[in-house]
Formats: C-alpha cells, sequence, structure tokens
C-alpha cells in the first residue's frame, strides 16, 4: 500500500485509482446507516 | 511523532528514522516532509488531517478514516482545495490476495457473484481508544469496516442496510449486518469485540465460491470451488493465490 501511495502521489494524483473517495464514502456511508440502526435498538 | 518521548525515541532509533519529535507543530512546519500517515485514534482523524492538509502535506489516514461519512467528505474536499493527496489506509484493498479475488470475481470465475459472508470479531482486552466513545471507539467503524469493504468491492453499491447490535458505554461492541446490493446481491456481515466471530469470508455466485480463511483481511491464499447447475459434485482448488494460474481460472 505504501508503495503504491507513493507511486500514485509522485503521479500527481489527489486520489488513489484502487481506494478513491467514492469507494471511501460509499462504505461510509454503509457504516453511519449500521451504526444508527444499532444505537435505536439499544435506546429501545 | 508520538505523544511520549522515549516511545518516539526508540521507535526513531530502531527504524533508523533521522528525526522525531512530540510536537505535531513541529512535524507540520518541516517542509522536508512531504506525506504525513495519520495513525491516532478515529476521533482525532478529521482534526489532524485536517491540519496537515492545511499545511500542505499529503495524508495517508488510518482507517476509519473519520467517524462519519460527512467528515471524510469534508477532508476529500479540503484536500482538493489545497491540492493535496488524501486516503484512508484500507490496506486490505491492495493485498494481492484479495485484488486477485477481486479480479476473477470480475472476470466471472464466479458465474454472477451473489452473495457475500464476512466476520471480524474477537475478545478484544478491554481498556484503551477501542472501547471509548470520546474516542471513537467503535466495532463496526473498526472491525465491521473491513467485511463491508470486501462486499461492496465483490457486490457492487449497497442500496439497503439492516443491522442489530450491542452498545455499551456508548460504543457500539457488537454487530449483526444484512446488505442489499444494487445489482441484487447480498452479503451477512457481523463484527465484535466481545466474542469470536469466525474471521472468515466468502464469495459466492451462479459458478461457485471462493472462501478466504481466517483472518480473511490478510488472508494470503484462498479455495475456489466450482460446479455446474443440476451437480452435486464441485472442483475445489486453490485457484486465488496471486500469480498461481490454475483451471478454475483460466
Amino acid at each position: 500500500m505504501i508503495r503504491s501511495v507513493t507511486s500514485t502521489i509522485t503521479a500527481g494524483l489527489l486520489e488513489h485509482p484502487d481506494h478513491d473517495s467514492a469507494a471511501t464514502l460509499s462504505v461510509a456511508r454503509v457504516l453511519d446507516e449500521v451504526r444508527a440502526q444499532v444505537f435505536v435498538e439499544a435506546e429501545e | 511523532m508520538g505523544r511520549r518521548a522515549e516511545t518516539v525515541e526508540a521507535f526513531a532509533a530502531a527504524h533508523g528514522v533521522p528525526r522525531s519529535t512530540t510536537e505535531l507543530d513541529a512535524l507540520l512546519d518541516n517542509p522536508a516532509i512531504d506525506i504525513i500517515y495519520v495513525a491516532t485514534p478515529p476521533a482525532t482523524h478529521l482534526e489532524l488531517t485536517n491540519r496537515a492538509l492545511q499545511a500542505g502535506k499529503h495524508v495517508l489516514v488510518e482507517k476509519p478514516m473519520t467517524t462519519s461519512a460527512d467528515d471524510s467528505a469534508r477532508l476529500f474536499e479540503i484536500a482538493t482545495e489545497h491540492d493535496r493527496f488524501v486516503m484512508e489506509a484500507m490496506w486490505m484493498k491492495f493485498n494481492p490476495l484479495h485484488r486477485e479475488v477481486a479480479r476473477q470475481v470480475r472476470d466471472g470465475v464466479l458465474g454472477t457473484p451473489r452473495y457475500v459472508r464476512g466476520a471480524f470479531g474477537m475478545p478484544f482486552p478491554t481498556g484503551g481508544s477501542r472501547w471509548q466513545a470520546d474516542l471513537g471507539g467503535s466495532t463496526v467503524l473498526d472491525q465491521g469496516i473491513y467485511p463491508v469493504t470486501l462486499a461492496e468491492w465483490m457486490l457492487g453499491p449497497v442500496v439497503s442496510v439492516s443491522a442489530s447490535g450491542v452498545v455499551r458505554d456508548g460504543v457500539d461492541v457488537a454487530a449483526q449486518i444484512t446488505l442489499q446490493h444494487r445489482d441484487g446481491g447480498s452479503s451477512q456481515l457481523a463484527c465484535s469485540v466481545l466474542e469470536f466471530l469466525d474471521p472468515s469470508a466468502s464469495i459466492s455466485g451462479t459458478a461457485g465460491w471462493i472462501e478466504i480463511p481466517a483472518m480473511f483481511w490478510a488472508g494470503a491464499a484462498a479455495v475456489c470451488t466450482r460446479g455446474r447447475r443440476g451437480q452435486s459434485s464441485v472442483n475445489r482448488s486453490r485457484s486465488c493465490e496471486p500469480g498461481r494460474e490454475t483451471a478454475t481460472s483460466r
């Protein structure tokens, strides 16, 4: 990962094509929803 | 850089790092430093990554990138504004095995991928940021991110989430997760810091399945099993080792 990130930065890219903002945020939104449901259930 | 001088100095000495510091400003103000790896508790990632980007550094952020999608989106915006690189350090996506599995799934080795199963559960010792809400403790963010990432990687975007779990002292400590994916697939995932949950994973499709044994997020080999419609027997092979071509992947 480190080597790949280094070469990506050297190439002038601002995101890594194999784990870009779209992929990161898509998973993050799922995690948000999972946590929201778990916490709602815990409050009931 | 770290909080305790003796720890920082010992690490620097052990790894041949020429300079070390306990002062964040000294790190950010050093023009010789191009990139910073933020590996602090999750609740601190937003502020530290923001400061590093504002200081003109590229940043690699330990997963989870932040404790919410909105905060992570903000970091990508800040990085763009400052013409700097930022990435969540989801190293599983760079593991040669997982990249090979993804390639095979993409190439149709499993037919149409339909189902992902995965879990990451271990009875972690109590104490530390993993158990503290104010530091971003969360098994969903810390362990659950691996099976969720695998599921999205293999089956595509998620359109429906159903989850239940356990919360203790404001920290989610166990979760069972069902995902429905846009292209019709589904996932059954789980995570926990309370107990062991078989930390393997599998990807199934209309032509077979691939099992990634424990610890699935760090695996080096997987087993591919393929069959045909109407057949009760299947062919098994270790077909997913990177660089190893077998009958099932030709």
